[in-house]
């Protein structure tokens, strides 16, 4: 017998149907939320991973889902991508291993290894990261928590500026702001190249 | 930006096992209105959980009578789930430190390599609360106490946060430093599949400790993201119990870990091989053919007593 879901849920009618309107269903037909975690679970999983590795990753994000569907009654219905507010989730479930994600990048700046555990069921051949890679990492673990999770959630996650505030719960002002920082941040790590050079 | 977009981007994808047992926690939420393993046991709320165990010490006859009906399992997380909500409900004796977790078994007896099916004994051994020692009763009536394999204790699974991928990694990088010296029986460095190894430890742990009910839930969540394991419907343990199975099928053998099928509680463990296999020692070569039982154990009590040795 292969893994697979324990029941799937009906998805005719819900396919073409925005996030909000998912999340409004939800609200009298607790099931209809299954439907946003089959359309996000791989972002959201792929995002936290990049972070913290897979094995963390696969906690965070079942607790995000769940997090998400328990929260579901203040979810702003006149939002109709729910990616924000899943990413922004996530991001807090992050920002608990905050010291084993630096700790991560400043041992992968340092070996050149990643040195996070892998998934169990892939062999994955150890890739040594390039030199750029490694200043990178060394780049990140030096950011503050705030200006990392704007940086990561805009380059990862594909947020707009609008977006990574309503993730965050901040204004706009301040994503601009933290952005900054953290391009300003990683240029100096880097040595004059700046690797968030946004083609604004 | 490009720069930062490609640094591990090539990370690997959610694994179809992960990505069904965080659905099957949705769903369960969905479904009931409330996520299992999550809540926080107060500091002396230990509890020996072996689950069912009074129902085995007092209705044992009752239990023998009757042929449970084998619930149909779908799924190796639905079975995940409901054994682990299962193990939370269940609330049994406290134990407290010093004490030891008595627990008697029903096995097939040794018989070269394997076992002999046709067969019986009795054992007996005291696992420390702590987890660090087991005792039993040599043959001369001597009581040996010894250090568990795989040297992990029920207190330091019980570390917040009990999380199913935290008491993985934990039980991953014990059993894998226990094993780093070990040499196969031809002089060559053992190798065991990690999944194998994470498997036996688990169901090891189940029968032999005094699990708070998280970290059983926990051990029961974890069991859907080792690669291999499955379910078994058709299980039956040493005392002719039939039971559901999680069940790891490796190179050369699959091991169950045996569950009632109305309350999931631990039942016992069967292992066989599935390949032919020869096996090298210095007193010469054995071959094992497929089919070979390795194991096949039955719980038969459990109870807290407050020294290694001690029959209650």
């Amino acid at each position: 017998m292969t893994a697979r879901p324990a029941e799937t849920v009906e998805t005719d009618e819900t396919d073409e149907t925005d996030d909000a309107e998912l999340i409004r269903r939800s609200r009298d037909d607790p099931e209809q939320f299954a439907v946003l975690f089959d359309r996000y679970v791989h972002q959201i999983h792929h995002y936290v991973a990049r972070r913290l590795g897979t094995q963390a990753a696969d906690d965070i994000t079942a607790e995000t889902f769940l997090a998400a569907f328990r929260r579901r009654d203040s979810y702003d219905l006149a939002r109709p991508l729910a990616r924000p507010w899943l990413y922004g989730i996530a991001t807090t479930l992050v920002a608990r291993h905050r010291r084993g994600e630096e700790r991560f990048l400043r041992a992968l700046s340092r070996t050149g290894v990643d040195p996070l555990p892998e998934p169990m069921a892939d062999a994955v051949v150890d890739r040594v990261a390039a030199q750029e890679e490694r200043r990178l990492a060394k780049a990140l673990a030096g950011l503050s928590r705030g200006d990392r999770d704007v940086l990561l959630l805009i380059a990862w996650g594909d947020l707009s500026y609008e977006e990574a505030a309503q993730a965050l719960g901040v204004p706009v002002g301040t994503v601009r702001s933290r952005l900054h920082r953290a391009r300003k941040k990683a240029r100096a790590a880097l040595g004059g190249d700046d690797p968030a050079q946004e083609e604004e | 930006m490009e720069e930062i977009k490609r640094f591990r981007a090539s990370t690997a994808a959610i694994t179809r096992e992960a990505e069904a047992a965080a659905r099957a926690r949705l769903l369960h939420e969905i479904r009931t209105g409330r996520e299992p393993g999550r809540r926080r046991l107060p500091r002396y709320a230990w509890r020996i959980v072996l689950a069912g165990a009074f129902a085995v010490v007092m209705g044992l006859g009752v239990i023998r009578s009757q042929t449970p009906s084998v619930v149909p399992v779908a799924s190796v997380q639905e079975l995940s789930e409901r054994a682990a909500e299962a193990a939370e409900t269940h609330d049994g004796p406290e134990p407290s430190s010093g004490q030891w977790l008595y627990v008697k078994e029903r096995l097939a007896p040794g018989a070269g390599v394997g076992v002999n099916l046709d067969e019986r004994t009795t054992s007996e051994t005291w696992t420390s609360v702590d987890g660090k020692h087991q005792a039993w009763y040599q043959p001369g009536g001597n009581l040996l106490v010894q250090g568990t394999h795989p040297g992990i204790s029920a207190a330091e699974l019980a570390e917040p946060p009990v999380t199913p991928q935290k008491v993985l990694s934990r039980i991953d990088t014990v059993t894998a430093d226990a094993m780093a010296g070990w040499l196969d029986s031809d002089g060559s460095p053992y190798r065991e599949p990690r999944e194998q190894r994470l498997f036996q430890a688990i169901y090891q742990l189940m029968g032999e400790q005094a699990l708070s009910p998280e970290v059983r839930a926990a051990l029961f969540r974890a069991l859907p993201s080792i690669k291999g394991v499955t379910v078994r419907p058709d299980a039956v343990d040493a005392d002719g119990r039939r039971g559901v199975a999680f069940a790891y099928t490796g190179d050369w053998a699959r091991y169950e870990l045996i569950l009632s099928p109305d309350d999931f509680r631990y039942l016992g463990t069967y292992g066989v091989t599935v390949k032919d296999r020869t096996n090298y020692s210095a007193s010469g070569s054995v071959f094992v053919p497929a089919g070979t039982p390795l194991v096949l154990s039955a719980q038969l009590e459990t109870h807290l007593v407050d020294r290694a040795g001690q029959r209650p």
